[in-house]
């Protein structure tokens, strides 16, 4: 990657653009799944059919905001496994 | 992301993939849609003079001014607050006291959006709001067009007591001329198309050259700054609506293209509805969004009160976006929804 590639860039909050709805190609809605991890709000992250994501990253690269969606997918992910085998 | 030193003083940074990123950021949609407006203000100045410039330039300020005191420090760069500031002047008569249009762009960022947390998180588009308030409280003023003089004075002469002092009431000595949609509601007589489409007509500074705002909005579709579903959707509803009065009752109502290029039509559908934060997120839902301002503008402007319709039919459709959206949520891939609808499309073909 070029230093220009790889130079960090400030995040923005989401503007509801709708390109990452465009983009998932699972169907799912990023930009409420966003919104959710950035409130904690994991259940309902799991209830928005977070497992159905394949952490592909197209979200997180058609952000205009440069929101780390699947990122945060990703850590979501993590706890929901955690709290399924705690409970088992 | 952390950057970790390694022997030879090589600096690593350590993320999460995605690492590439598309160009676009929220500031350079934000400024591209301020360029875009360059060749509408450009046009308003070219019909309506000096009053122009600055009607927009003190609804700028006014917007410009207030994100600065209140909002998050560093906003300003997003573009956002210039953009409500702009389109605000845009819709205001060209004869407005400055000090008034300065009031509407403070009140529209101030309550439209900094009350809500600021970029992303406002309900309502701030430059329509900032205008529906100039509405209740200066109804007078924002009633009042000033007609364009034909002589070369156009270009040295105000519109209007722009420079009235603040709370006094403004001296109206200036020639006025009504709209064409007022002409249509309270005299029942049409303006040709054609002058519509140019913007030689009566009406708010920025509402005026039709085909002009059409251009710019297509090159922000073609870019994808905005969802070129929302105007056409508008555009299409009004069409089907009002030409389906005119079939009724030819003498009574406008032809379907005299309301698409009279009034702030055009400029309300390019740049007010697709505004990405007050209008839905999905594509179904910006169809849905966009039909239902098309009904609600030929609603208001047949059977209301006032001769245009646009501020609030657009402001009426934000209200209802949380449940656009929660109505036209995608189906996952998998779930039984997606599998009902595959099916469905299978046994068509």
């Amino acid at each position: 990657m070029t230093e220009k590639e790889s130079k960090a860039r400030r995040t923005f909050p989401c503007i509801k653009c709708g390109h990452c709805l465009d983009a998932c190609p699972v169907f799912l809605n990023p930009s409420l799944l966003g919104i959710l991890a950035q409130a904690g709000r994991f259940e309902e992250m799991e209830e928005a059919d977070l497992a159905t994501c394949m952490l592909c990253g197209c979200c997180s690269y058609v952000c205009p905001s440069n929101i780390p969606l699947s990122q945060m997918f990703a850590l979501a992910k993590a706890g929901a496994q955690r709290r399924k085998q705690q409970a088992a | 992301m952390t950057e970790t030193p390694l022997d030879g003083g090589l600096m690593l940074q350590l993320r999460a993939s995605p690492h590439l990123k598309a160009p676009d950021s929220t500031p350079k949609i934000m400024w591209n849609v301020v360029g875009s407006l360059v060749p509408v203000i450009a046009a308003a100045t070219w019909y309506f003079g000096p009053s122009a410039l600055l009607v927009i330039g003190a609804a700028t300020a006014g917007a410009v001014l207030t994100e600065r005191a209140f909002g998050q420090r560093g906003s300003l760069g997003d573009g956002s607050g210039a953009i409500t500031g702009i389109l605000l002047g845009l819709t205001l008569p060209p004869g407005v006291p400055l000090w008034i249009a300065f009031v509407g762009g403070a009140f529209g960022i101030g309550f439209g959006k900094l009350v809500f947390g600021g970029l992303g998180q406002n309900i309502f588009n701030p430059a329509l709001l900032g205008r529906a308030f100039l509405q209740a409280a200066f109804p007078a003023v924002m009633t009042t067009w000033p007609g364009a003089p034909a002589t070369v004075a156009r270009w040295s002469q105000l519109r209007g007591d722009n420079l009235a002092f603040p709370f006094t009431t403004p001296s109206v000595d200036a020639v006025t001329g009504a709209t064409p949609l007022g002409l249509m509601k309270f005299e029942s007589t049409s303006t040709s198309v054609t002058q519509l489409m140019i913007g030689d007509i009566s009406g708010s500074v920025g509402e005026t050259a039709g085909i002009l705002i059409l251009l710019c909005g297509a090159y922000l579709a073609a870019r994808n700054y905005l969802n070129w579903r929302i105007p056409v959707a508008v555009f299409a509803a009004v069409a089907a609506l009002s030409g389906l009065l005119y079939a009724v009752d030819s003498a009574r109502f406008a032809s379907p293209l005299f309301a698409l290029f009279s009034g702030g039509l055009m400029l309300g559908a390019v740049y007010m509805a697709t505004d990405m934060v007050t209008s839905p997120v999905t594509n179904a839902g910006a169809w849905i969004f966009g039909i239902g301002i098309g009904i609600l503008v030929v609603v208001i402007r047949t059977w209301g009160g006032l001769p245009e319709g646009v501020m609030y039919a657009i402001l009426l459709m934000n209200a209802l976006v949380p449940f656009i959206n929660r109505a036209t949520q995608p189906t996952p891939y998998g779930s039984p929804g997606r599998a009902a609808k595959h099916r469905a499309r299978g046994a068509e073909a």
